[in-house]
C-alpha cells in the first residue's frame, strides 16, 4: 500500500473510532431509553428511580453533540480517501440523504426535552421513542450510504430508477451489526459514569446484572448479524475478507468478545476491583472497535483500490497545512483536558444542570 | 485531467444556489451568533465579576442556555448539512476544497472539539464555578469559536479571491488572500451585531427581573453594536479588493446581484441607525417586538451577503480554478473536440419522454454544462430566458456565451451538442409534444462551428486576480 494512502487511512480510522464511541452511546442509550420507557408505561418495572436512564437522559444531549463533532474529523479525511463513490453515493440518494440534517435537529431537541422533564408521564415513551428513531434513523443512512458507495456496477442503474432508498437486506443486516453492537459499549460509558459518581454506590448489584444482561444481549446479536451480512457479500467480498489480513481482524474481533463477554461476569460478581475490571472491557470494546473498521476498511480498498485512488491520496498529501493542524491538535487537546479539569473541580457532587 | 461525471439531481424549479444560499443564510447566522455570543458573554462575565453590573449574571445563565439551545443544535448541524448540500450542488467543487485544504479544516475541527467541550462544561457546572473558572471557560469557548471563523474564511474567500494560489499552488498563498482580512473583520463585526440583537430578545424574556435592571442591560448588551461603525469602511475594502468583474456583477452588472447588494446595505444602514440613534444614544428600550424584528433584518442582511459571495464568483466556483459547472477552463478545448457529455455515464431519468435522440442529447448538456444556475421553466429559466429568440439568435448566443453574459462560462461541447440544446429548448417551448421534426437547420452546423471558434475558449474578461 502506498504510503500517503496508509496516512490517510490511519487518521480516518483514528478519528473514526472516537465518532463510533459517542455515536453507540447515543445509539445505545437511546435505544435504552425508549425499551426503559414503554417498561415504566406499561408498569413492568417500578416507579423507583432508575440510575441507568437518569445517567443517560443527563448525558445525552452533550453525548449527541459529541458523536456529530467526532463524525467531521473522519468525514474529512473519507473525502480525501474516497472523493468520488461517496460524493456518488450521498448524490443518488439525494433527499434520503439530506434528511439526516432535520431529523437530527428534531432528535436532538427530543434530547433536550426527555433531560428536563422527570422521566414519567404518558408522553415520555413517544419522546424517548421518537429521539431513538431519530438516531437510528441516520445510522441506518449512513450504513446505506457507504454500502451504496461500494456497489459501483449498481450506481448508473440506480439513477435511472430514481429509487428514493437502496434497498437490500445487506444493508439492513449491517445496520443491525452496529445498532446491537452499540449496547456493550454504551453500558460500558454508562458504568464508568456509575461507578464515578458512586460515592453514593449508584453502581449497585442490580445495576450491573442489567448492563451485563444489555452488553452481552447486545454481543450476540450483533454477532448473528454480522454472520448474516457476510452471507449477503458478493464474491469478491468474501474473497477479501477470507484473506490473511481478513481472519486476523475477525480472529481479534472474536477474541475482543470473549473477553468482554467474560469481563462482564466479572464486573457482575464482584464490587471490589470494578476499576479494573473496567479497565479491561474498555479496552477490548476499543480493539473490537478497531477489529470492525479494518475489516471494513479491507473491503472497501478491494472495492476502490487501483491507482487513480493512490495518486489522489499522493497528491492531497504533497499540500501544506499538515503542520499547523498538528500544532492546534496538540494545542486544543491540553486546552480540552483544561476545560474537562475546570468542570470536575467545580463541586464535589456530580454535575448536572 | 479526465472530467469526473457524477450523477446530477434536478432541483425541480429552485435554482440551485437559491438553496446554498438559503441553507447557508441559516448556517452562516446561527455560527455567527455562536461567536458573537461568546464575545458578549465574556463582556457580561466582566461586567458581573468586577462589579459593574449586578444584573449580568443572572443574563449570563439565560443567555448561554439560548446559546446551546440554538448554536449548538442548530449551527453544528447545518454546519453538516453545508457540507451535504455542497456536495449536491458540486461535487468536484468541495473535493477541489478539501484536496487543498483539508489541514486547515482539519485544524478547525479541533476547534470545534474544543468549542463543544468547554461550551459544556460551562452549559453544565457555571454555576457552581468561581469566575475566574467561568471567566476561563469563556475565553476558551469564544477563541475557538471565532478561530473557527478565521480558518473557514480562509478559504471560502480564497474562492473568490484566490490571489497567487494558482501560480504557486502554496495554501498560505490561497489562505492568506487580498479579502481575507476585510471579510474576516466584517464577518466579526456581523457576529457581534448578531449577538447584541439576539440578547435584547433574551432579556425581554427575563420577566422576573426589574425593568430598571432590564434595561441596563439592554445598554449594556448594544454598546457591542458600536462596532457597527466599522462596517462601511470594511465594505468598501472588500469591494477594492474583489475582481473588477465581480465587482461590477455587484454594481449594476446583474440586475439580481445589484438587487442583493442595495438590499443588504440598506437593511444593515438601518440597523446601524437604529443601534446608534435609539440604543446607544437615547437609552431607549427594545421591546421583544423590536429586538424580534431588528433579528430578523440582521438574518434578512446575513442572507444578502451569502448570495453576494455566492453569487459573485460567477462564472466560476472557484475564481480560475473551476467553473460552477464543473469544467476545469483548461478542459473547454478538449470538450469542444470530444463532446461535453460523450462520456457522462449517467442516462436521462426521463429518457422515454423525449421524441428522438437528439432531443436526449440537448437535455443531458443542459444538465451537465447548465442545470447548476439554470432551470428549465423556473426560476431563472433557459425556456423563458430564449423564449422568443430564433433558431439562430438561440445557437449563436449560446455558442458565445461567455459574451452574451460574462457571468457565464465558455460553451464546452461539440457544435453537434450545442444544436442539440437548441433543439431540445425549441421543442420545450413548443409545449414537449409527442412528435417532433426538427427544424431545417441547413448549415447550422458550420455556422455554429465558426461562432464557437469567434468566441475562444477563455472566459471574456480577462481574470482580474
Ligand atoms: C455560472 C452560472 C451559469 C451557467 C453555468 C450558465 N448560465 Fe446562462 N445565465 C446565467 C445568469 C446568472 C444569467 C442571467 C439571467 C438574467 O439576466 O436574468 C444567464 C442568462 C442566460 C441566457 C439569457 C441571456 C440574455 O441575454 O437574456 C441564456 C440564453 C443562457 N443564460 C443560456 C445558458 C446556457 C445554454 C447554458 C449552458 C450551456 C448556461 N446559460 C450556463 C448563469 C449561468
Ligand atoms: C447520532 C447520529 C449518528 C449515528 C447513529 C451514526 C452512525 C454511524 C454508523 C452506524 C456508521 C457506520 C456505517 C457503516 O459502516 O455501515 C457511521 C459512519 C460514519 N459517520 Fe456517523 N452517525 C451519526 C452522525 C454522524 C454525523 C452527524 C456525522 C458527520 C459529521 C457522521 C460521520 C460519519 C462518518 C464520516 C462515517 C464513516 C462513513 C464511511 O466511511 O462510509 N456521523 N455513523
Amino acid at each position: 500500500m502506498q504510503s500517503a494512502t496508509a496516512f490517510y487511512l490511519v487518521l480516518y480510522g483514528a478519528t473514526l473510532v472516537v465518532h463510533v464511541v459517542f455515536m453507540n452511546y447515543v445509539l445505545g442509550g437511546t435505544a435504552f431509553l425508549a425499551v426503559a420507557s414503554l417498561r415504566r408505561a406499561f408498569r413492568r418495572s417500578s416507579f423507583e428511580p432508575d440510575p441507568i436512564a437518569e445517567m443517560a437522559r443527563d448525558w445525552l444531549p452533550f453525548a449527541l453533540g459529541a458523536a456529530i463533532t467526532a463524525g467531521v474529523a473522519p468525514l474529512l479525511f473519507l473525502q480525501v480517501l474516497y472523493e468520488k463513490p461517496f460524493y456518488t453515493a450521498n448524490l443518488l440518494l439525494f433527499h434520503r440523504w439530506m434528511s439526516i440534517v432535520p431529523v437530527l435537529i428534531v432528535g436532538f431537541y427530543l434530547l433536550y426535552l426527555l433531560k428536563s422533564r422527570p422521566f414519567e408521564g404518558k408522553w415520555m415513551p413517544v419522546a424517548a421513542i421518537g429521539a431513538f428513531l431519530c438516531v437510528a434513523w441516520t445510522g441506518l443512512s449512513w450504513t446505506e450510504n457507504h454500502v451504496l458507495s461500494l456497489d459501483e456496477p449498481q450506481w448508473i442503474e440506480f439513477y435511472g430508477r430514481q429509487s428514493p432508498a437502496y434497498y437490500k437486506a445487506g444493508v439492513y443486516a449491517r445496520f443491525g451489526v452496529w445498532l446491537f453492537g452499540s449496547l456493550p459499549t454504551f453500558a460500558l460509558m454508562i458504568a464508568w459514569q456509575l461507578h464515578g459518581s458512586s460515592g453514593r454506590d449508584l453502581f449497585a448489584p442490580p445495576l450491573r446484572r442489567r448492563l451485563e444482561r444489555t452488553a452481552r444481549a447486545g454481543l450476540l446479536v450483533s454477532l448473528a448479524f454480522a454472520t448474516f451480512y457476510a452471507t449477503q457479500l458478493n464474491a469478491a467480498g468474501r474473497s477479501t475478507i477470507e484473506t490473511a489480513g481478513g481472519w486476523t481482524a475477525m480472529l481479534v474481533g472474536a477474541l475482543a468478545m470473549v473477553v468482554q463477554s467474560s469481563g462482564w461476569s466479572r464486573i457482575r460478581s464482584t464490587t471490589n476491583a470494578t476499576a479494573r475490571w473496567l479497565a479491561v472491557l474498555t479496552a477490548a470494546t476499543l480493539v473490537l472497535i478497531v477489529a470492525a473498521i479494518t475489516l471494513r476498511e479491507t473491503l472497501r480498498a478491494a472495492a476502490h483500490g487501483g491507482s487513480a485512488f493512490t495518486e489522489a491520496h499522493a497528491q492531497a498529501a504533497s499540500v501544506g497545512g499538515f503542520g499547523v493542524f498538528v500544532l492546534f491538535l496538540i494545542l486544543n487537546a491540553a486546552l480540552v483536558a483544561w476545560s474537562i479539569r475546570i468542570a470536575f473541580r467545580s463541586s464535589p457532587s456530580p454535575p448536572s444542570g | 485531467m479526465d472530467q469526473p461525471y457524477y450523477p446530477i439531481n434536478d432541483f425541480g424549479p429552485v435554482m440551485k444556489g437559491l438553496v446554498i444560499g438559503g441553507l447557508g443564510t441559516l448556517h452562516v447566522f446561527t455560527a455567527q451568533f455562536a461567536v458573537g455570543a461568546g464575545i458578549l458573554l465574556c463582556y457580561f462575565q466582566w461586567l458581573a465579576q468586577t462589579g459593574r453590573s449586578a444584573a449580568a449574571r443572572e443574563f449570563l445563565r439565560g443567555y448561554f442556555r439560548f446559546l446551546v439551545l440554538v448554536a449548538f443544535v442548530i449551527g453544528a448541524l447545518t454546519g453538516v448539512g453545508m457540507w451535504f448540500t455542497a456536495i449536491q450542488i458540486s461535487a468536484r467543487t468541495i473535493g477541489t476544497m478539501v484536496r487543498e485544504f483539508h489541514w486547515i479544516w482539519a485544524a478547525e475541527w479541533t476547534f470545534f472539539c474544543l468549542e463543544v467541550v468547554s461550551g459544556y462544561a460551562f452549559y453544565r457546572c457555571a454555576e457552581r464555578l468561581s469566575d475566574r473558572d467561568r471567566f476561563t471557560l469563556l475565553i476558551l469557548y469564544t477563541t475557538a469559536a471565532w478561530m473557527s471563523l478565521f480558518l473557514i474564511n480562509g478559504i471560502l474567500s480564497w474562492q473568490l479571491t484566490p490571489g497567487d494560489w494558482p501560480a504557486t499552488r502554496l495554501v498560505w498563498d490561497g489562505f492568506f488572500n487580498s479579502s481575507f482580512w476585510p471579510s474576516l473583520l466584517y464577518r466579526t463585526v456581523a457576529a457581534m451585531t448578531i449577538a447584541s440583537l439576539m440578547a435584547c430578545v433574551v432579556i425581554n424574556t427575563l420577566t422576573d427581573m426589574p425593568l430598571e435592571a432590564r434595561k441596563e442591560l439592554i445598554h449594556r448588551a448594544a454598546s457591542l453594536l458600536v462596532f457597527m461603525v466599522l462596517m462601511p469602511a470594511l465594505g468598501i475594502w472588500y469591494f477594492r479588493v474583489i475582481p473588477a468583474d465581480s465587482r461590477s456583477w455587484l454594481l449594476g452588472g446583474s440586475a439580481a446581484m445589484t438587487m442583493f447588494t442595495i438590499a443588504t446595505v440598506g437593511v444593515s444602514l438601518l440597523i446601524g441607525l437604529y443601534a446608534l440613534v435609539g440604543l446607544i444614544g437615547g437609552r431607549l428600550y427594545v421591546n421583544i417586538a423590536t429586538a424580534a424584528l431588528l433579528c430578523a433584518l440582521a438574518f434578512g442582511a446575513t442572507g444578502g451577503g451569502e448570495f453576494i459571495r455566492e453569487g459573485s464568483r460567477k462564472p466560476y466556483s472557484i475564481r480560475q480554478t473551476l467553473y460552477s459547472n464543473s469544467i476545469v477552463p483548461g478542459d473547454v478545448a478538449h470538450l469542444r473536440a470530444v463532446g461535453s457529455v460523450t462520456h457522462d455515464p449517467y442516462p436521462l431519468r426521463d429518457a422515454g419522454q423525449y421524441p428522438d435522440d437528439q432531443l436526449r442529447l440537448g437535455a443531458k448538456v443542459f444538465r451537465f454544462q447548465c442545470s447548476i444556475c439554470h432551470t428549465l421553466d423556473g426560476i431563472n429559466g433557459l425556456v423563458h430566458l430564449t423564449g422568443r429568440w430564433t433558431l439562430d439568435q438561440k445557437r449563436m448566443n449560446i455558442a458565445k456565451l461567455q459574451h452574451t453574459k460574462p457571468f457565464m462560462p465558455p460553451f464546452s461541447g461539440t457544435a453537434e451538442e450545442l444544436e442539440a440544446l437548441v433543439q431540445m429548448l425549441t421543442w420545450e417551448r413548443a409545449g414537449r409534444p409527442a412528435s417532433w421534426a426538427a427544424p431545417p437547420a441547413t448549415g447550422a452546423a458550420s455556422r455554429i462551428r465558426a461562432w464557437l471558434e469567434e468566441a475562444g475558449t477563455a472566459p471574456v474578461r480577462p481574470p482580474a486576480g
